[in-house]
């Protein structure tokens, strides 16, 4: 499993990239996708998980509807035109991100 | 698969809400979240108070409310920044506009002691000297500054202009003699003594050799020490002015004034309308 602060950087661009893969989502679906797919690799906490959906609906980046699951509410989210625009950015700098820093971190020690 | 009752939906939200988190939207997501659990993980015969007791546990580090904690610090990361960034900016134009006012006060006080110095170079004229005397000590000792033009104020009283000021060079003054009566009446008058402020290029105290007069400012050195001779100086930062006693309805009155148009000394001969006149008048330069 990775550290938090490895998966707190990365945190948004995962969740872009699963709801605009997957439509519609809610918060426990997102962490057991998450950890499905990475093998337990990636658990993304509850704790940084709602604050980023907050905060990322605040910004209009995603939209929800509610669905009313017996006594309780499911909120599902899904990204909103203005997402799937930043969703395509995040990704791509995402990739130039990660060329980056192979290449940074395949060649330093090699300097060293 | 195990259900979560509608009893332990009301009672897990309301350990929520009492476990501090307040947001609904907050709320209902993690109730959700913890039944999704629940119902995953739990076997009708396992305890569902100790299952839940562990699970909420997950959810945080020390407290629940951290989470709707670093929610508010997302939500309002962008305004916080944004409200530093003119905090900031209204901070600089706060100094920026303290640092002028203090340079220009630390200017104008740097001018007054400029020009207390000078006066206190004209100010070697005596008391007991006549104005005759006064005028040839000025021409000989002075002869750069009498050569100027300048300006003098006087206030003049009576009944019935209640206050006449004027403005002449100095030359002019002196040839005069001051008759303060007859002379201002016929100079140029302005609509406030501000106006004549605005206009004065230098201002002089200036005192006639009438005996009680001088008497009265010896009297009140202490105040007409500060009297101070100001040259080039677009305002008028002391003046003094004095009309000698006279024949028929006027009264000698003696003032001193500072830069912000409140007098410091009168002599106590006027007639209090007329200082009130004169009060308001010059209030209307503060």
């Amino acid at each position: 499993m990775y550290s938090s602060e490895l998966i707190k950087g990365t945190l948004k661009t995962i969740v872009l990239k699963l709801l605009a893969e997957h439509k519609k989502m809610y918060g426990y679906e997102i962490t057991q996708m998450v950890k499905e797919m990475t093998k337990d690799k990636i658990q993304i906490t509850e704790g940084a998980l709602y604050p980023t959906l907050h905060a990322l609906e605040a910004e209009g980046i995603l939209i929800t509807e509610t669905e009313f699951i017996g006594k309780r509410v499911r909120k599902y989210y899904s990204l909103s035109p203005e997402g799937k625009k930043l969703t395509k950015e995040k990704l791509s700098e995402f990739a130039d991100f990660m060329n980056t820093m192979k290449f940074l971190l395949d060649i330093k020690p090699k300097q060293a | 698969m195990y259900r979560v009752s509608d009893e332990q939906i009301e009672f897990i939200l309301d350990d929520i809400k009492k476990r501090g988190i307040e947001m609904e939207d907050l709320q209902l997501n993690l109730l959700d979240h913890i039944c999704c659990i629940l119902e995953r993980e739990l076997k009708e015969t396992d305890d569902f108070n100790a299952k839940y007791n562990k699970t909420i546990k997950q959810f945080f580090k020390s407290e629940l409310w951290e989470i709707e904690e670093e929610t508010v610090g997302l939500l309002y990361f962008k305004n916080y920044y944004k409200m530093k960034r003119f905090l900031y900016i209204l901070l600089v134009l706060s100094l920026s506009y303290n640092a002028i006012v203090l340079a220009r006060l630390g200017y104008e006080f740097y001018q007054t002691k400029k020009y207390q110095n000078e006066w206190k170079r004209i100010e070697k004229v005596s008391f007991e000297e006549g104005l005759e005397d006064f005028k040839l000590k000025m021409k000989q000792q002075y002869p750069e500054i009498i050569s100027k033009e300048y300006t003098y104020i006087t206030f003049n009283f009576d009944l019935y202009p209640y206050i006449n000021y004027g403005e002449m060079n100095m030359e002019d003054s002196l040839i005069y003699n001051m008759q303060i009566k007859t002379e201002t009446i016929s100079l140029k008058r302005h609509d406030s003594l501000a106006a004549i402020y605005r206009s004065i290029n230098f201002v002089y105290a200036y005192r006639y050799s009438d005996e009680s007069v001088d008497k009265e400012i010896l009297k009140n050195e202490a105040l007409t020490h500060n009297l101070i001779y100001v040259k080039d100086v677009p305002k008028l930062l002391v003046g003094y002015g004095n009309f000698k006693k006279r024949t028929g309805i006027s009264f000698p009155t003696t003032f001193l004034i500072n830069k912000s148009g409140k007098i410091l000394y009168e002599s106590s001969v006027s007639m209090s309308f007329i200082d009130k006149k004169l009060i308001n008048i010059l209030n209307e330069i503060k």
